[in-house]
């Protein structure tokens, strides 16, 4: 049974290779929650359990492609899966209960629903983000970015198209020189510095703002490495340290140390262990969250997986 | 001083009036004498004035009478084990608590105007009362209590007396079950995780949650050192010391004052907590938060263990609005048993000595807390509070 359902779900695996390779710019777990509930749409199981299994089976495949952001698809798939089956939604005290439907079929168009609904509102997650955080960025500042970040792009446009004047400072990294690029084509006066060169700049930065990779249970924050010394930098001169993120990306791990991140979530490649891509920020370097779920402190992001979880 | 054998047979004499004594009692409970208190300003800090001191030189149950005393002798014994420390350590407290009121429950029998709901509380009251002034309830206690009168109060009115105190002997049971001994499981199966291979992990005094995380840690072939930190008076890091060596786990032993010599070779720190405050603050022995600052400094995780349903209500920022103090005099003891120049402190209108017991460590210098229902941080106990998450 295992082997046949692993052989159907190839077909999926390979349409979320496919998503990737053509959409750079949506964001890798939304690819991964669409396969998921494309799916749910078109398995053949009878029961719930049973698709509950196999979703979390195709999980850990598109996992194992998704390089280091794997953490992100890790945590929207598990969200996702939780998000669907969560029976009566808080929100929406009318809509049916998935313990009334009569029937599987009931329960998969309940299952979709909810499943579109929940792709509905991550979409627009970056949207509310930028909406939420754009009056941070106020007349004159200057903001420093580690590497490349859809969502911080998408804030920073917003803001100017909101008609503020501010500088940003993109440090080298992997791909920075990709973020000025965009930045500069959305008219916004970006320039490229060294990673070396954030102790000389950062006296002059109002604030920092960064992407994420993923967010951990203590707030404490998994991004491109190269973050973290940014953030005890920042702290150390007292300049605020925001963190740009989407929801989904809430991941279920409370690493303590740097070591404490999975060596999957680390390296590329996991037995070659080269040199790995990401670092752990702790939350007391973290000023705030903005998320679709609104500005929050550190503290806050446990509070939230709680609510989702327990 | 009261032996251990006149002990049992005055709660034997006890037990004999106490089953005709119930039925044919007054209305209005007769007032137990307090255990004498300490109350004059001489050899007392001012600051601490608000913490009840009890003359230990008496035993606790002087002021009991054989004929109507109303206190159960289980209760009577309780006391005295706790006042003599025989009964140590929050689980173990909570534990031997929940022995008593089902003995007392067993016991019990409800008048016949009364309904059991709203007397048993009421027969209770001294119980508690007594088990108070023998030693200052510990949280754990004290929530056991609050689930307890709450259970006795939902007993339903047609229920046959047996079978309402059968329904609440299971309660109590119950409580203890899922609070202290799956959640202890529970917690032991997470923290067993934060072990790893190469670790030497900081211990202070004795624990019984602590101990059984490392000796199941050691159960599972974990390659580990435990460095155990002590502090006097009561010295129970020795008993730690010896049950993880006895286990066969490396152990090194050092008191508080070298704690930051040591501190450099610890990879993790362990604590365990007698409870969590809603502000995020962790009430533990004493000591506890120097470890906490320390390991802080040092940039060591420290990791709290604290099971739900020692989670209080109780905000407090400093270790002195509420603590417990202990039997000054305990501090006299030394190693070689000689007498300190402070022997005599009474006599001295200068020196006083204070034997605290509790101190707060605030959230900031905690990484992580291990419950049964989940791993927070700190910050989020009263998110647990609030989800009532305790089981009521």
């Amino acid at each position: 049974y295992q082997r046949r359902v692993r052989v159907g779900m190839e077909r999926y695996v390979e349409e979320f290779e496919r998503k990737k390779n053509n959409n750079k710019d949506t964001p890798i777990a939304i690819l991964a929650i669409q396969v998921l509930n494309d799916f749910v749409s078109k398995s053949d199981v009878g029961t719930l359990q049973q698709l509950l299994e196999q979703l979390k089976e195709l999980s850990t495949q598109l996992k194992a492609t998704a390089g280091t952001s794997n953490t992100s698809v890790v945590s929207g798939c598990d969200l996702f899966v939780r998000f669907i089956t969560l029976s009566r939604g808080q929100n929406d005290p009318s809509s049916e209960d998935i313990l009334e439907c009569k029937g599987f079929d009931r329960v998969r168009k309940f299952l979709m629903d909810r499943g579109d609904t929940f792709l509905e509102r991550l979409r627009k997650s970056r949207q509310k983000i930028a909406q939420l955080a754009y009056p941070f960025i106020t007349d004159g500042v200057t903001v420093l970015t580690v590497n490349v970040s859809r969502v911080v792009l998408q804030l920073l446009v917003k803001a100017h198209q909101k008609s503020k004047k501010f500088k940003v400072l993109v440090t080298q990294s992997e791909e920075g020189p990709l973020m000025v690029k965009e930045l500069n084509a959305q008219g916004i006066q970006a320039t490229q510095i060294l990673d070396a060169s954030i102790g000389y700049v950062m006296e002059r930065v109002s604030f920092v703002l960064v992407g994420a990779v993923g967010v951990v249970e203590n707030g404490g924050l998994i991004n491109k490495i190269g973050t973290y010394p940014v953030a005890v930098m920042a702290r150390s001169l007292n300049k605020p340290f925001y963190v740009a993120v989407e929801s989904f990306k809430f991941y279920r791990n409370y690493p303590l140390s740097q070591l404490d991140l999975p060596n999957d979530a680390r390296y590329e490649d996991p037995e070659e262990k080269n040199h790995p891509e990401v670092d752990f920020t702790p939350p007391k370097y973290i000023n705030k969250l903005f998320t679709d779920l609104g500005v929050l402190t550190p503290s806050a992001v446990s509070d939230e997986l709680m609510k989702l979880y327990i | 001083m009261i032996g251990p054998s006149h002990l049992h047979n005055h709660s034997e004499a006890v037990v004999s009036t106490q089953s005709t004594g119930t039925v044919t009692e007054a209305q209005a409970p007769a007032k137990v004498a307090p255990i004498q208190e300490v109350t004059d300003s001489c050899g007392r800090v001012e600051i601490l004035s608000h913490l009840k001191l009890y003359d230990r030189t008496i035993p606790p149950t002087q002021s009991l009478s054989f004929t109507s005393s109303k206190i159960h002798p289980a209760f009577v014994k309780l006391g005295v084990q706790m006042a003599r420390d025989i009964v140590v350590g929050s689980n173990a407290r909570c534990a031997a608590l929940i022995c008593a009121v089902k003995t007392f429950i067993s016991d019990y029998k409800c008048p016949k105007s009364k309904e059991i709901r709203s007397h048993l509380n009421v027969a209770l009251k001294p119980c508690f009362t007594y088990l108070a002034q023998c030693r200052m309830m510990a949280v754990s206690m004290e929530n056991f209590i609050k689930h307890t009168k709450v259970q006795v109060a939902k007993i339903s009115p047609d229920l046959t007396e047996s079978v309402a105190k059968e329904e609440l002997q299971q309660s109590c049971d119950n409580f203890f079950r899922e609070n202290i001994y799956l959640a202890g499981k529970s917690i032991t199966e997470k923290a067993v995780e934060r072990v790893v291979d190469g670790d030497t992990i900081l211990i202070y005094k004795k624990s019984q949650l602590i101990l059984h995380i490392l000796l199941e840690a050691k159960a599972r072939n974990k390659n580990f050192r435990v460095m155990v930190v002590d502090s006097r008076p009561d010295l129970s890091g020795v008993q730690s010391c010896e049950r993880l060596t006895a286990a066969g786990i490396p152990c090194s032993y050092v008191y508080i004052n070298s704690c930051t010599y040591v501190m450099k070779k610890v990879t993790k720190v362990m604590l365990a907590a007698d409870a969590l405050l809603a502000n995020g603050y962790v009430l533990g022995p004493v000591g506890t938060a120097l470890i906490g600052l320390i390991s802080s400094t040092y940039n060591k995780p420290v990791i709290v263990c604290c099971e739900t349903y020692k989670f209080s209500e109780r905000v407090q920022t400093d270790s002195i609005l509420y603590n417990e103090l202990a039997d000054p005099d305990s501090m006299l003891k030394t190693l070689n048993e000689e007498d300190t120049p402070v022997s005599n402190w009474r006599d001295c209108p200068n020196t006083r000595l204070v034997n605290l017991v509790y101190d707060t460590t605030p959230p900031a210098l905690v990484s992580i807390v291990i419950t049964e229902i989940a791993e927070l941080p700190c910050t989020s106990a009263p998110v647990v509070l609030r989800r009532g998450a305790v089981k009521m």
